[in-house]
C-alpha cells in the first residue's frame, strides 16, 4: 500500500487513494492534522503529534517543532539534553502518521509519497528522503508541494486545456508553481519560490512587534507568546481583532491587536510575495490573463491580506474549494494512487521542472597567458525549469599542460560566478597528462523525477567513469549514517499510540495551568490531579468517564485550543 | 522529429500536445529516460516551428504606460492632499492605508467590489505618481512597498513602475544604503536578469551601484575597530577613507593601495560623497612617487654593476689579463642588466606620463565629434545631443530606428544628469532629470 504525505513544517497529514477518492486518515486522536512537534515526556519516551504540541510551552526544552525549517542542516535541535537532527524528529513524525495510516487500513505501509516543498534544493531533498528512511518508509517518489495542491484540482478540472499556478504558502516556505494541463499531462512549466517564507515569519513580526511595543523590557517565555500571536493570527482571518494575553510576573499583559495593524506589521513579508510570482510567469512565458485558475495552498493562505493580494493582482478570484490545510495532502494520495495504477487514474501522466539551475565551475581562459583566466565561472548543465526527468551533459577540457587531475565542482543557482551560488558537492578526476586541451571530460547531470541529481563524469581518452556521491556537505547523511541513526532510533521509547489521547490531555491541561490564573488554575490543577490518579488505578472504564469529564471542563474553559 | 510525435507536420500546437501526450503515457519517464529526452526534445522542437509563445524566447509584457496627468485627475477628484509616508524609526518604510472596502472572507463576497481599484487604491497610486515626479525617492519607495504589498499595482504595472522608481533611486545618493539594498533585494534587481530585456542600462546602473556600495561597506568594515583585519590591511582601508594619513602616509603595501584605487575608480561616480576624489588623486600621486623612488632604488643596483663590470673590465684588458672565460661572459652580463635596466626605465617613463584619470560617470559616451573637455562645455554638449537623439526619434522609421535614437537620447541624459550632481548644479540636473522622464512617458506612450 502507498500512501501520500504531507510533511509540512506546522502540521502534516497523511492521505490514501481509496475507492475512486482522496481518504485523509485521522490519527488516534481523530484528527487529520498531526502537529508536526516531537517532545520527551518526564518518563523519558518521546511524544508526538499534539501532546508534543500541547508542551511546547510548558516544556520548550523538551519539545522541538518547525524542524522543517533546518532540514538539510547538520544543526541538532535538543530534547532535553539529547541533539536529534532534523531529519531524525521528521522521521519520528512520519512514523506516527505510519502507524495511524496501519491502524486505519489494517495493512502494513511501506511505501509513501512524500511531498516537499517545489524549492526546496538538492540537499533538503535528501534529507527528506533520508527521514522516510528513518521511518521506515521507502520512498517512492518526492511530490512537490504546488505540484500536489494541482493534482488534487485537476481530478475536478472541467475544461481540458487548461493553465493553473498555485501559490502556496505554508509554515515555513512559500512556492509558486504554473501548471499545464492537457490531454491527462499534468506539466509543471515553471516553480519559483521563497524557501525561508510561511506563516511562522508572520508569526515572527508580530512576537518581534509586541517585543518593541507592549511587551518591551519584559521577558516573556517564547513558546507561550508564540503560540498566543499563532492563536491571534488565526482569529484575525475572521475577526477584526484579537488579544494577545501573556502572564509576566504573575500579572497579565493584554495587548489587542487589529487586523489593519497585523496587515501592516506583515507588509515586508507581503511585498516578498510578489518576485516569485513575477519570476515563474516569466519563466513560463505566461501572459496573467491567459491562466484559467489559480489555486491556493498552504495553512498559511487563509490569511485574508495574502488572499487580497493574490486575487488584486491577478485582478479575480482564487480558487480554494479544497481546504488550503488539506489539498497538499491529498494531491500526494491522488499520486500515491497513481504510482499503484489504480483504476481510475491511469489517465494522468506528470511531468514536474527543475527549480534551480545545476551546473559546475569552470575557468575561463580569455587569452594564452596564464594570467588571462577567470576563475569561479559558473557553468549552467541543467537550466532551472527544464523538465524532469532530464539528462543533459557538457564537455570541458584541460587548461593547463600535463594537468593530472580535475576537479569537478558541482553548483546550483543563478548568479554568474559560482561564489554566489550553493555548492553540492565535488567530484576528483584522475588524468594522463598530456598538454592542455587535450584532455576531454564529459560531465553529465542527470535529474530524476524526484528532483534527485546525479552526476558521472567520463574521461573520454580512457573510458573512466565517476560518479558523484557528495562529501563534505554537512547536511547529507551517507548511508551508514542513517543506519547507525535507524539503530539509535529503534532504542528510543515510544508512547503507545492508544495513550495518546491521555498524553494530549495532560499536556492541554498542563498548559492552561500556566496560562490561566487564580481560581481557574485551582480548578485545573484540581482536576488534572484526579485525572492523573484515575490513570495510576488502571482502570479502563474509570479512565474513559475521567477523561470526558475532564476533557469537558477543558472544553468549557480554553477558548484557545486549536488544531 | 515529427516520427518521434508520430505525427505528420503540423501547425497546430493542441495537435502536437495531444500527440506527445499519447507518446508520454506509453513510456516510464523514469525507466527510460534517453526515450523520453528524445520525446520532450521532438515536441519542444515542434512547438518552436510553430510559433507557440512557450517555446519563444520571452518578451515583457508591455506595460500599459502610466500617465501623470490621469494620477493627477484622479487625485483632483479626491479633493484631498496627498497622504505622506509615515515615518516611522523601527522601520525605513511603511504606510498605513485604511481600506473600509476590505471583506473579510472573498468568497463570501459575491459582487467581488474590491477587485476593483478602490479609492484607498486610487490615492495610494497618484501619491506614488507624485513622488515620483517630483523626485522623492524615499517617500516613492515607501508608497511603492505598501503598493505592492496591497495588491494595488497589479502584475502588469509592476514593472515599468518599478523602473521608473529604480531610474530615480539609484541617482538619488540620499537614499539611504540599506533601504535601497533592501529595494534591489526584495524586487529581484540584484541580480543581472539577461530576461528582462527592457531596461538593461539601467539594470547595469543599479548593479553598479550595489557593486559600489558593497564595496563601501567593505572597505568600512576592513577600517573598523577590532576588525578581523591585518594592520596593514586596516590602515590601507583607514587610508583610503580619508580618516588617517592625511600629512604623512602611514606604511601601506603599494601594490594594494593601488588596486583598491583602481577599485575605488570603477566605482567612483556613485561613492563621490563619501570618498573625496581628490583625495583619491592625493593618494594616487603619493603612490606614485613611491613607485617612482622605488624604481629608482632597484635601478641603482643592476647599474653599479654595470659600471663597475665595465671599469674592472677596461682595466684588466688594459692589462692584459683578460681570460677567455670572461671575455666570452661580458657581454651576456651586461645585456642582462641593460634590459633590467631598460625595463626599470619604461616602467617609470610610463609613471611619469600617466595622469590621474577622471571618470566621466558611470555610462559611456560613443560620440562622433567627441565632447569638450571643460566640464561646463561638456554639459552644454550633452544635453545639447540628448534634444537631437530626441528629435530624431521622431523622424526615425517606426521600431529598431526610433529605438536606438531613445536609447541615444537617454544615455546623454543619464551623462548629463551625472555629471550636473557632480559639479553641484542641483537645479540643472532636476531639470535634466524631468525631462528624461518626458522623453520616456512620450516614447512609451507613443512608439511602443
Amino acid at each position: 500500500m502507498i500512501v501520500g504525505i504531507d510533511l509540512g513544517t506546522t502540521n502534516s497529514l497523511v492521505g490514501v487513494w481509496r475507492d475512486g477518492a482522496t481518504v485523509l486518515i485521522p490519527n488516534a486522536l481523530g484528527h487529520t492534522l498531526t502537529p508536526s512537534a516531537v517532545g520527551l515526556g518526564e518518563d523519558g519516551a518521546i511524544l508526538v503529534g499534539l501532546p508534543a504540541r500541547e508542551r511546547l510551552p510548558t516544556h520548550p526544552a523538551l519539545t522541538a517543532a518547525a524542524f522543517k525549517r533546518y532540514m538539510g542542516t547538520d544543526r541538532l535541535l535538543f530534547l532535553g539534553d539529547k541533539g536529534f537532527r532534523p531529519e531524525e524528529l521528521s522521521a519520528l513524525v512520519l512514523r506516527s502518521l505510519k502507524a495511524d495510516a496501519e491502524a486505519y487500513l489494517g495493512e502494513p505501509i511501506d511505501e509513501a509519497i512524500i511531498s516537499v516543498p517545489a524549492y526546496f534544493n538538492d540537499v533538503q531533498r535528501k534529507a527528506t528522503k533520508a527521514a522516510g528512511a528513518l521511518a521506515g518508509l521507502k520512498v517512492n517518489r518526492l511530490l512537490t508541494e504546488p505540484t500536489a495542491a494541482a493534482l488534487a484540482y485537476g481530478l475536478e478540472a472541467q475544461v481540458d486545456d487548461e493553465l493553473l499556478l498555485v501559490v502556496d504558502l505554508g509554515g515555513g516556505t512559500f512556492d509558486v508553481s504554473l501548471l499545464h494541463r492537457f490531454e491527462g499531462v499534468m506539466e509543471v512549466r515553471a516553480t519559483a519560490g521563497d524557501s525561508w517564507l510561511g506563516g511562522e515569519d508572520f508569526v515572527d513580526a508580530v512576537v518581534a512587534a509586541f517585543q518593541a511595543g507592549p511587551g518591551a523590557g519584559i521577558s516573556v517565555a517564547p513558546a507561550a507568546l508564540r503560540r498566543q500571536v499563532e492563536l491571534a493570527k488565526r482569529a484575525l482571518s475572521t475577526g477584526d481583532s484579537a488579544t494577545i494575553s501573556v502572564v509576566h510576573d504573575g500579572k497579565p499583559i493584554e495587548w489587542t491587536l487589529g487586523r489593519e495593524q497585523f496587515e501592516t506589521i506583515s507588509e515586508p513579508l507581503l511585498v516578498r510575495l510578489r518576485a516569485p510570482i513575477e519570476r515563474a510567469l516569466r519563466d513560463a512565458r505566461v501572459d496573467p490573463d491567459s491562466l484559467s485558475r489559480i489555486i491556493l495552498a498552504g495553512g498559511a493562505s487563509q490569511m485574508p491580506a495574502f488572499r487580497r493580494l493574490i486575487a488584486r493582482l491577478f485582478r479575480r478570484l482564487p480558487v480554494y474549494q479544497i481546504s488550503p490545510e488539506e489539498v497538499v495532502a491529498r494531491g500526494a494520495a491522488v499520486r500515491a494512487g497513481m504510482i499503484a495504477r489504480e483504476v481510475g487514474l491511469e489517465e494522468t501522466v506528470m511531468t514536474d521542472a527543475a527549480p534551480f539551475t545545476l551546473g559546475i565551475e569552470t575557468l575561463v581562459q580569455h587569452g594564452k597567458l596564464a594570467s588571462e583566466r577567470s576563475h569561479g565561472i559558473f557553468m549552467p548543465i541543467i537550466e532551472r525549469n527544464t523538465v524532469i526527468p532530464a539528462s543533459r551533459s557538457s564537455v570541458v577540457t584541460t587548461v593547463d599542460n600535463n594537468q593530472r587531475a580535475m576537479n569537478v565542482k558541482v553548483f546550483q543557482g543563478e548568479s554568474r560566478l559560482v561564489k554566489d551560488n550553493i555548492l553540492l558537492g565535488e567530484l576528483n578526476l584522475k588524468l594522463p597528462p598530456g598538454p592542455a586541451g587535450r584532455e576531454t571530460v564529459d560531465v553529465r547531470f542527470t535529474y530524476d523525477s524526484s528532483g534527485l541529481l546525479e552526476v558521472r563524469a567520463t574521461t573520454l581518452s580512457t573510458g573512466r567513469v565517476e560518479t558523484l556521491v557528495i562529501e563534505g556537505n554537512p547536511g547529507v547523511m551517507q548511508p551508514d549514517e542513517i543506519a547507525r541513526r535507524l539503530a539509535g532510533l529503534a532504542k528510543l521509547k515510544l508512547h503507545p499510540r492508544d495513550d495518546t489521547e491521555n498524553r494530549a490531555l495532560i499536556a492541554r491541561a498542563e498548559r492552561l495551568f500556566e496560562e490561566r490564573l487564580g481560581d481557574e488554575r485551582a480548578t485545573v490543577g484540581n482536576a488534572l490531579a484526579i485525572f492523573i490518579a484515575t490513570l495510576d488505578r488502571q482502570i479502563p472504564d474509570a479512565i474513559r468517564e475521567a477523561r470526558s469529564g475532564l476533557s469537558e471542563l477543558l472544553d468549557s474553559m480554553d477558548h484557545s485550543f486549536f488544531l | 522529429m515529427w516520427d518521434e510525435l508520430g505525427i505528420g507536420p503540423c501547425d497546430d500546437p493542441k495537435a502536437i500536445r495531444r500527440a506527445y501526450a499519447a507518446r508520454l503515457k506509453k513510456l516510464d519517464p523514469d525507466k527510460d529516460l534517453a526515450a523520453f529526452t528524445r520525446l520532450r526534445e521532438a515536441l519542444e522542437w515542434a512547438l518552436a516551428e510553430t510559433g507557440d509563445a512557450a517555446a519563444q524566447p520571452f518578451r515583457p509584457n508591455r506595460a500599459r504606460p502610466q500617465h501623470p496627468e490621469a494620477a493627477q485627475d484622479v487625485l483632483d477628484d479626491l479633493g484631498e492632499p496627498f497622504p505622506q509616508p509615515a515615518r516611522d524609526e523601527s522601520r525605513n518604510y511603511g504606510l498605513a492605508i485604511s481600506d473600509d472596502l476590505v471583506v473579510s472572507d472573498i468568497v463570501a463576497d459575491a459582487d467581488s467590489k474590491w477587485l476593483d481599484v478602490a479609492a484607498s487604491d486610487r490615492a495610494l497610486l497618484g501619491a506614488l505618481e507624485s513622488a515620483l515626479g517630483r523626485r522623492d525617492a524615499a517617500a516613492a519607495m515607501a508608497f511603492f512597498y505598501s503598493a505592492a504589498a496591497t495588491g494595488a499595482v497589479p502584475l502588469h504595472d509592476a514593472p515599468a513602475l518599478l523602473d521608473r522608481l529604480f531610474a530615480l533611486a539609484v541617482e538619488d545618493t540620499k537614499v539611504e544604503r540599506p533601504a535601497f539594498r533592501h529595494l534591489a533585494r526584495t524586487f529581484g534587481w540584484d541580480r543581472a536578469a539577461p530576461e528582462q530585456g527592457a531596461t538593461p542600462e539601467l539594470r547595469q546602473r543599479v548593479l553598479a551601484r550595489l557593486a559600489a556600495e558593497d564595496w563601501y561597506d567593505s572597505l568600512a568594515a576592513t577600517a573598523a575597530p577590532r576588525a578581523p583585519a591585518t594592520r596593514k590591511q586596516a590602515n590601507l582601508a583607514r587610508l583610503m577613507l580619508g580618516r588617517i594619513g592625511r600629512y604623512r602616509t602611514p606604511r601601506v603595501d603599494r601594490v594594494e593601495l593601488k588596486k583598491r584605487l583602481d577599485e575605488f575608480r570603477t566605482h567612483e561616480a556613485w561613492l563621490c560623497d563619501r570618498i573625496d576624489p581628490a583625495w583619491a588623486n592625493n593618494l594616487e600621486k603619493r603612490w606614485r612617487r613611491r613607485e617612482i623612488v622605488w624604481l629608482v632604488l632597484l635601478g641603482l643596483l643592476p647599474l653599479v654593476m654595470l659600471l663597475n663590470g665595465i671599469r674592472l673590465f677596461v682595466a684588466e684588458a688594459s692589462a692584459g689579463t683578460l681570460s677567455l672565460g670572461v671575455i666570452v661572459a661580458a657581454p651576456f652580463v651586461a645585456a642582462v642588466l641593460l634590459w633590467i635596466l631598460k625595463v626599470l626605465v619604461t616602467e617609470l617613463y610610463k609613471l611619469a606620463k600617466e595622469r590621474p584619470v577622471t571618470v566621466t560617470g558611470p555610462a559611456t559616451v560613443e560620440s562622433v565629434s567627441g565632447p569638450p573637455d571643460d566640464a561646463e562645455a561638456r554639459l552644454r554638449w550633452l544635453e545639447q545631443r540628448a534634444e537631437l537623439a530626441y528629435e530624431a526619434m521622431y523622424d526615425a522609421p517606426a521600431g529598431s530606428g526610433s529605438a536606438a535614437y531613445y536609447s541615444d537620447a537617454k544615455e546623454f541624459l543619464y551623462d548629463a544628469i551625472a555629471l550636473a550632481n557632480r559639479l553641484g548644479q542641483v537645479e540643472t540636473a532636476e531639470r535634466l532629470s524631468r525631462r528624461l522622464a518626458h522623453i520616456k512617458a512620450v516614447y512609451r506612450s507613443q512608439f511602443i
